[in-house]
C-alpha cells in the first residue's frame, strides 16, 4: 500500500471517542479519585497533544519577536505567525489572510468593531441583537451605545430556544447599523439560521457581527458563503490555548474603521506631528502579539481537518442525542432549549435541585459540568431561570461518561431532592 | 455516595435548606439589603427590624445612620443553592432577637473564619459549624458567605447592593 491510499484508508476508518480520547493527555486524569468526563466543553475544551508540541517547538526551535528581527530565529516565528493567519483564513474560508486580525479572544474580538464603531453611530442609530446572546456580545454594544445614544433593539428567543426569526426581519430595517448575532447559543447549544440572518442584514444595507465563539471548533466554516461582514472567534473553545482569537473582516471594514489600540507593529511611520497607520491586519494588532497563541491555532485547526471536521461533528451529534434521551427521562427535569439544529450541549433545571448543588454534587462523581447563568443572564429571565446545569460534549465524550452523568443526578436527586 | 459529599451536604445543613427559618418578606422594614453573586445568578435580600431607642428613629434619614440597638426580627428572601439557602436561614436564627453589636461581631466572626487559609473559627456559632466543610470548596465558599455580607450590608444602611465579586 502506497503511504497515499494508507493514508486515505485511515481517514475512512470510523472515527471513535477511544482512538480520539488518546490525543488528549489532560482526560485520562482523575477528579476525587474518579476517572475525569470532561462535560464542559461549551466553556473550555481540552488540548490535544498535537497542540502541546506545536507550542514546545515554537518556544524551543523559533520564538523571537515578529515582523521585527533580521536574524533567522525571526524569520522563523514569523513565518510560522503569519502561517497560522493562513490557516485560519483558511478555516474560515475568508477571501485573503489579511482579513484575519488575531486577538486574545472572540471577547476582544467584538470590542475591537464596537470601539471602531463610533463614527457610524448617532441618536438615531439602531444596534440588532437577540436574546440568547453572551454578555460578551452585548455589553461592547451597550457601551458603544452610551458614547453616541444609538439604541439596542433585542429579537426575542421562542420557547423552544430557536431565534424569533419573524420578529427579527421586523426589527432590521433603515435604521439598523449594525446587527450582531451569535451563531451558537452558549447556554443552550442551539445553531441559529447564520445565512438567513445575514441576507436580512444585507437587504438592510447593515454590516453583521457573528460572535462564532461556540460554533467555530464544530461547525464548517465559509464566511464567504454565510456573507458576514465579521466573525469573532476563540481559540480555546476549539482545542487552542487561552489567550488567542481570531477577528474576520471583510477587507473594506479593515480599511475603513480606525485603529484599535496605537503602538508598535500597527504603525507605518511615526512622528510627533503625526503617525500613519500599517495595513490591515497589523492595522489592529498593535504591540507584540501572542505568537505561540497563533500558532497553537493553528495547529489545533490542523489537528481538527486532519479528522475531518463533519466527521468529528458526526461524533457529537450522537453524543447530543444520547444525552438528550437519558436525561429527558430524568423526573422533574427540564431541558432549556430543545429546537433543532443544536450542538452538542444540553442545558437543563431539575425541580428543587440548584444547578451549583448538582455541579458539587457531579464534581464528586468525577463529572465536570457547568453551572449558573452561563454569561447569558437576559436569557436565563426569559425561561425565568436564575441558572442552569449545562453538560457540552466535544468528540472526545463516550456514552458511558454520559451515563455517569445521569447516574450522577441521580445521586444528587437522592442526596438533595425534595423527596 | 462519597463520605465528603455527605459531610458538606449534612443532615442539618439540608433540613435548613428544606424549611428555611424565617424565610419571608417584611413589611416595612427598618433596614433591608440585597445581595447577589454574579457568577451564579443568586440573589438574597435581608430584611430588619430594629427599634432605635426612645426619640431615636431607627434610620434616620440626615444619612447620619448608626448601628441600631438590637435585631428585634430577621428575615430574608433568596434564591439560591442549598448552601447559601442554608446559611441564611441559620443566620437568621442565630442572630434573631441580638444586640445589634454582637450580631455585627459575630458575622465577622463568620466572614473571617470563612476566608481563604482561614483555620476553624466557627466553634460558638451553633448550627454554622455544619457549613465548615465549605471550605473545601473554594467555588463554594460564595455561597455561605452571601447571606453574612447581606446582613452587614443592611445593619449599615448600605444602599449598594453586596456584591460577592
Amino acid at each position: 500500500m502506497s503511504s497515499a491510499t494508507a493514508r486515505l484508508a485511515a481517514v475512512r476508518e470510523p472515527l471513535s471517542a477511544q482512538t480520539l480520547r488518546a490525543d488528549f493527555p489532560g482526560l485520562a486524569t482523575t477528579v476525587h479519585g474518579k476517572p475525569l468526563a470532561y462535560l464542559d466543553n461549551a466553556a473550555s475544551t481540552q488540548r490535544p497533544q498535537a497542540v502541546m508540541d506545536a507550542l514546545t517547538a515554537y518556544e524551543v526551535e523559533m520564538h523571537a519577536n515578529v515582523h521585527r528581527g533580521v536574524h533567522a530565529r525571526s524569520d522563523r516565528a514569523t513565518a510560522a505567525f503569519e502561517g497560522a493567519r493562513e490557516r485560519a483564513r483558511a478555516w474560515l474560508n475568508a477571501a485573503s489572510a489579511d482579513e484575519i486580525v488575531f486577538t486574545r479572544g472572540a471577547t476582544e474580538s467584538i470590542n475591537l468593531v464596537a470601539r471602531c464603531m463610533d463614527f457610524r453611530m448617532d441618536a438615531d442609530s439602531e444596534i440588532v441583537l437577540t436574546g440568547m446572546e453572551h454578555h460578551s456580545n452585548i455589553v461592547p454594544w451597550q457601551q458603544l451605545c452610551e458614547r453616541t445614544g444609538a439604541k439596542i433593539r433585542v429579537a426575542p428567543v421562542l420557547d423552544s430556544g430557536a431565534l424569533d426569526m419573524a420578529a427579527l426581519a421586523g426589527l432590521i430595517g433603515g435604521r439598523t447599523r449594525l446587527v450582531a448575532v451569535t451563531h451558537v447559543s452558549n447556554a443552550m447549544g442551539v445553531i441559529n439560521p447564520i445565512a438567513e440572518i445575514c441576507e436580512l442584514a444585507r437587504r438592510a444595507n447593515a454590516p453583521i457581527l457573528i460572535d462564532g465563539a461556540q460554533a467555530a471548533g464544530h461547525i464548517p466554516l465559509d464566511v464567504q458563503e454565510l456573507g458576514c461582514d465579521f466573525y469573532a472567534l476563540s481559540g480555546h473553545k476549539m482545542y487552542a490555548p487561552t489567550g488567542i482569537g481570531a477577528l474576520y473582516a471583510r477587507k473594506p471594514w479593515l480599511d475603513e474603521l480606525p485603529p484599535f489600540l496605537g503602538g508598535g507593529e500597527m504603525i507605518l511611520e511615526v512622528r510627533f506631528d503625526g503617525t500613519t497607520y500599517n495595513a490591515p491586519p497589523h492595522k489592529f494588532e498593535a504591540g507584540t502579539p501572542n505568537i505561540s497563541g497563533a500558532i497553537g491555532l493553528g495547529a489545533a485547526m490542523d489537528y481538527l481537518a486532519g479528522h475531518g471536521l463533519e466527521r468529528l461533528a458526526a461524533l457529537e451529534h450522537g453524543l447530543l442525542e444520547y444525552a438528550t434521551e437519558r436525561l429527558q427521562d430524568v423526573p422533574g427535569l427540564k431541558i432549556i432549549g430543545t429546537a433543532s439544529p443544536k450542538l452538542a450541549v444540553v442545558s437543563f433545571v431539575i425541580d428543587g435541585i440548584h444547578p451549583h448543588d448538582l455541579g458539587t454534587v457531579l464534581d464528586h462523581e468525577g463529572v465536570a459540568i457547568r453551572a449558573g447563568h452561563h454569561c447569558a443572564m437576559p436569557l436565563m429571565d426569559r425561561f425565568g431561570v436564575p441558572g442552569t446545569s449545562r453538560a457540552s460534549f466535544a468528540f472526545y465524550n463516550t456514552h458511558e461518561e454520559i451515563d455517569r452523568l445521569a447516574a450522577g443526578i441521580g445521586t444528587a436527586r437522592k442526596l438533595l431532592g425534595q423527596a | 455516595m462519597s463520605s465528603e459529599l455527605q459531610n458538606l451536604y449534612q443532615r442539618t445543613v439540608l433540613e435548613h435548606c428544606r424549611s428555611p427559618r424565617n424565610f419571608h418578606a417584611m413589611d416595612e422594614p427598618d433596614r433591608v439589603a440585597e445581595g447577589f453573586n454574579p457568577l451564579c445568578g443568586d440573589k438574597v435580600t435581608v430584611y430588619l427590624r430594629t427599634p432605635g431607642k426612645e426619640g431615636v428613629p431607627p434610620s434616620p434619614e440626615d444619612g447620619t445612620s448608626s448601628l441600631p440597638v438590637v435585631i428585634a426580627e430577621i428575615s430574608f428572601e433568596a434564591a439560591g443553592c442549598a448552601i447559601c439557602l442554608a446559611s441564611a436561614s441559620m443566620m437568621t436564627e442565630l442572630l434573631d432577637g441580638e444586640a445589634a453589636d454582637q450580631a455585627k461581631q459575630q458575622a465577622e466572626k463568620v466572614l473571617e473564619a470563612f476566608k481563604p487559609g482561614a483555620d476553624n473559627g466557627l466553634g460558638d456559632l451553633g448550627e454554622i459549624v455544619a457549613l465548615g466543610s465549605v471550605r473545601d470548596y473554594p467555588s463554594r465558599i460564595r455561597c455561605v458567605t452571601l447571606p453574612w455580607r447581606t446582613f452587614t450590608a443592611a445593619l449599615d444602611d448600605d444602599p449598594n447592593t453586596v456584591s460577592t465579586e
